[in-house]
């Protein structure tokens, strides 16, 4: 019994492990593409091809000093980063990297994927509201704001692939992508589309970051949290990004999938990382949208498409039977 | 019930990341409309016009360089015209040439400071970077000519300094060259992102009226309708002998004021083609037949050129002996900035950094 | 409608490109011969005439210099720059009669921890050698490279970059204008203006 146990608590912290690897290495890489589409190397001088950078920065900031205001709420101050940070580490658990590589088998890993994700929110709110910060408190709420508009077309567009694989477990998804030949993205096109533009608001990430932005007139959330509290919700970001890079890998691209001179779990890397590689060219070429017609895009725009969507593959599959 | 609302007072630093140098704005603040802005300055000033008065004609010219610091050749021709017209010095023909190119280079690296910056305030990161590696040409040539990167104190009274180095000329072709075909990348990343369209299509409108009422001069009048460029229409040194347009909008927007701009690093760069065409006939001196005791008669004057923010003009007040008696610098950001509180008021504040970046301030030139 | 989609394909484009950055400090930029870097003074050759003092427009300049009772001429003692308030704009080197202040192109022996340390004195300023990246082999400050071309080619006195570059550094503000014209850089001009930049530097004023 205990060494079950003891084995389970094993395989979290060796995952959490890997996960700060994967966050590190992603930042590092961030970095340095951004820099090569800017015509400059990134950084390379931190260890051999600057690998130790974010190493060192993380160490910077867990190096600094604690700093809490006099007049902020405590026990909220202290708790937000924890909350933002847990649900995105729990949704990882669901996500099938190759066929026998899973943590968890639920039968309803996608709704919990979504909804578990929702809890962030909460602690960017409690992040905002604590600080006692008209600014943070008003960077808070935009971002709130976004992040809610936007789960909606994020919901809707994954619905598709719900009634064309008819399981909201995501291991049966990438089985039914097998069984029918084809990767969801040729009939779910539109919805892959939706699903993007959807994530990337999601997740804070330029062309849609106003909430964090630095030279925009009203400073984030996370203005008056220092060290490594702040470390906690950029890492809460940045494992999103890989958290809603593989579910659309799972749900959109076949997950591990793939000829079969290569397992699955370097499919599943290889197609997860040209979504990493994704995001960070949006950001290196797009301006950023202003808050209120990012808002307008995303009620009036998405939520008709990701309706006329599900209406078009209800009506196929029904014709298909 | 009514909610109760109130307004909140915001601070646009001095630090601030968008406002291009110590610039502060108060701004009232009523949800997301702006009731009120006030501009701040002061934060950069260093008694320019005063430090005049103790300073020969000639040890004024590093101070000109440091007042718009992007455009300090248009600063130094202004203060070198102004003295000269006033003594009544016949500048050499090689010089003139000379001092169009290098105007009009600094104009093209000036417009490349205010595309990079601007975009970087939307959010754009990379358009930066293109902006500033194709300014360090720019850079280079001048460091190859007068010996410094951006504060050159290239114009003497009655001429230049230094004559163009061997082969510095067909670099300048090629620079032209490259530059032409790199412009054709910022219009494929910029000009034609819907993104961009949206924040600055329709965003700070200034009409016909307010530009004339508060005398704003520069791309900021020629986005408006006002078509006046001091170039064509009060020449100075031997602009008349070139062929190019002045770009005109109607709009008044962000957006106008961007195309305006581009377009003028465009007709700049054919000017240099021209110019650099022409130079290849005419040898001669460099600099004029100048005592080197610089002494204007008694009188006042004022001369103006076209700077790339708009009018740049120096009033001179001299009185006979080897020091100025008073330099007033009419400096066209510092006119420019003032339409700020009339123009923001009731507008939303996610427009601010648009609305300011488009005027193109250099708190060089707000505060001398 | 899709217009953004163009500036995608160039940032990838420039994702495969050749790089602009220099690894500073390994490689370092090669800077023109013009460029304003560093004073350097050649204390023999100064006159002590105070030009430098009275055309620098931020007063740094401070020297001293006494006359030799055998030869009577005039000896330089001290000579200091305070880089607090150098603007590096040139003028000392461009009316000193007697080139003993130059420009180097040296930019990076300036970084010091105490701000006194930024008064430079005269066994400082005349030990920079540099021109360019090199280390200068003769008095003038020019780099080996140079000297030996200089001493090849010295039938044509002027058609080395470095003889060219000395008469650069000559005043040009006055009656010696005509002068000036002819010790341009274009080499057709050039044949007997060195001779006549020397004579016409000893006496000023």
């Amino acid at each position: 019994m205990e060494i079950s146990l003891l084995l389970k608590i094993i395989y979290g912290v060796a995952s959490l492990l890997l996960l700060l690897l994967g966050v590190t290495y992603a930042i590092y890489f961030e970095r340095k593409v951004i820099g090569y589409m800017q015509v400059r190397y990134g950084p390379n001088r931190v260890g051999p091809w600057g690998l130790l950078q974010t190493v060192t920065d993380v160490l910077k900031l867990l190096l600094k000093e604690d700093i809490i205001p006099s007049k902020v709420d405590r026990k909220v101050f202290i708790i937000a980063p924890v909350i933002a940070f847990a649900p995105s580490f729990m949704i990882l658990a669901t996500i099938p990297w190759s066929e026998n590589l899973y943590g968890a088998d639920l039968n309803i890993g996608l709704l919990y994927f979504i909804g578990i994700s929702s809890i962030t929110t909460i602690g960017i709110l409690m992040g905002g509201w604590s600080s006692n910060n008209k600014y943070a408190l008003l960077g808070a709420m935009r971002g709130v704001a976004q992040m809610v508009s936007y789960e909606i077309p994020l919901v809707l567009s994954v619905i598709g692939v719900v009634i064309l694989s008819g399981s909201l477990n995501l291991r049966d998804i990438v089985y039914a992508q097998q069984d029918m030949g084809v990767w969801f993205i040729i009939p779910q096109f539109l919805g892959f589309i939706v699903y993007i533009i959807s994530a990337i608001a999601e997740l804070n990430r330029s062309p849609f970051d106003l909430p964090e932005a630095e030279s925009e007139l009203v400073a984030g959330y996370h203005v008056e949290y220092t060290g490594f509290r702040m470390a906690f919700f950029f890492l809460s970001e940045y494992v999103y990004a890989i958290a809603i890079a593989a579910l659309a890998t799972v749900l959109f691209f076949g997950g591990w999938l793939g000829p079969a001179f290569l397992p699955g779990i370097i499919w599943f890397l290889f197609k997860w990382s040209f979504f990493i590689f994704f995001f960070f060219w949006l950001r290196a070429t797009l301006p950023r949208a202003r808050v209120d017609q990012l808002m307008t895009f995303g009620w009036k725009v998405l939520i008709p498409l990701a309706l006329v969507n599900i209406v078009i593959t209800t009506l196929v599959k029904a014709w298909m039977g | 019930m009514s909610i109760r609302t109130e307004e909140m007072i915001l601070n646009v630093g001095p630090q601030h990341p968008s406002t291009h140098g110590v610039f502060r704005l108060v701004v009232k603040i009523d949800g997301e409309i702006i009731q009120d802005a006030n501009p701040v300055i002061g934060y950069l000033h260093r008694g320019t016009e005063k430090l005049a008065e103790d300073l020969t004609y000639t040890q004024f010219i590093p101070y000109t360089d440091r007042l718009d610091y992007l455009n300090a050749m248009t600063n130094n021709y202004v203060w070198c015209n102004t003295v000269e017209q006033l003594m009544g010095i016949q500048v050499p023909e090689r010089a003139e040439y000379l001092r169009i190119i290098s105007m009009e280079l600094n104009r093209i690296a000036s417009h490349f400071v205010w595309w990079g910056t601007f975009l970087l305030d939307l959010g754009a990161l990379s358009p930066f970077l293109y902006a500033f590696r194709d300014r360090e040409t720019i850079l280079d040539l001048f460091v190859k000519l007068c010996g410094a990167r951006m504060t050159f104190s290239y114009m003497r009274i009655g001429g230049v300094r230094f004559d163009a180095p061997s082969g510095w000329l067909d670099e300048v072709r090629k620079v032209v060259k490259e530059l032409t075909e790199n412009i054709k990348e910022y219009d494929l990343l910029v000009t034609g992102n819907e993104i961009f369209q949206h924040r600055t299509r329709g965003v700070g409108v200034i009409t016909k009226e307010q530009v004339i009422d508060w005398g704003l001069t520069g791309p900021v009048a020629r986005a408006s309708g006002v078509d006046f460029d001091i170039r064509r229409n009060d020449p100075y040194s031997i602009y008349d002998r070139f062929d190019f347009d002045i770009p005109v909008r109607t709009k008044g927007d962000v957006y106008a004021k961007y195309e305006v701009r581009l377009e003028e690093i465009r007709q700049s760069l054919r000017i240099i083609e021209q110019a650099l065409d022409q130079i290849d006939k005419v040898d001669g001196p460099i600099i004029a037949k100048v005592s080197k005791i610089i002494k204007p008669p008694a009188g006042e004057i004022y001369t103006r050129a076209e700077g790339s923010k708009g009018e740049l003009g120096i009033h001179l007040v001299s009185d006979g002996t080897t020091k100025p008696y008073r330099v007033k610098l009419r400096r066209p950001s510092f006119v420019n900035i003032e339409i700020l509180p009339e123009l923001l008021k009731g507008k939303n504040i996610a427009d601010l950094i648009a609305i300011f970046g488009g005027i193109d301030v250099v708190l060089g030139e707000v505060d001398a | 409608m899709f217009g953004f989609l163009k500036g995608f394909k160039l940032t990838l484009g420039y994702f495969f490109k050749k790089k602009v950055t220099i690894m500073y400090p390994e490689e370092r930029p090669v800077m023109a011969e013009r460029f304003r870097g560093i004073q350097r003074i050649i204390p023999e050759r100064c006159i002590v005439c105070n030009m430098c003092v009275k055309a620098c427009p931020t007063e740094v300049i401070t020297l001293t210099g006494e006359r030799d009772p055998e030869t009577k001429k005039n000896r330089l003692l001290t000579y200091n720059i305070n880089f607090e308030r150098c603007i590096r704009c040139e003028f000392c080197a461009e009316v000193c009669p007697t080139s003993a202040v130059v420009f180097t192109t040296k930019y990076d022996n300036l970084s010091v921890y105490d701000r006194k340390a930024l008064q430079k004195d005269i066994t400082w300023l005349s030990a920079n050698k540099v021109y360019g990246n090199y280390e200068s082999e003769d008095e003038e400050g020019r780099p080996a490279e140079l000297v030996k071309e200089a001493k090849t080619v010295a039938k044509k006195p002027a058609t080395t970059k470095a003889a060219v570059t000395k008469a650069d550094e000559k005043p040009k503000t006055d009656v010696k204008s005509e002068v000036i014209t002819k010790a341009k850089t274009d080499v057709k001009s050039e044949t007997d203006s060195k001779p006549e930049v020397e004579t016409a530097g000893g006496d000023d004023k």
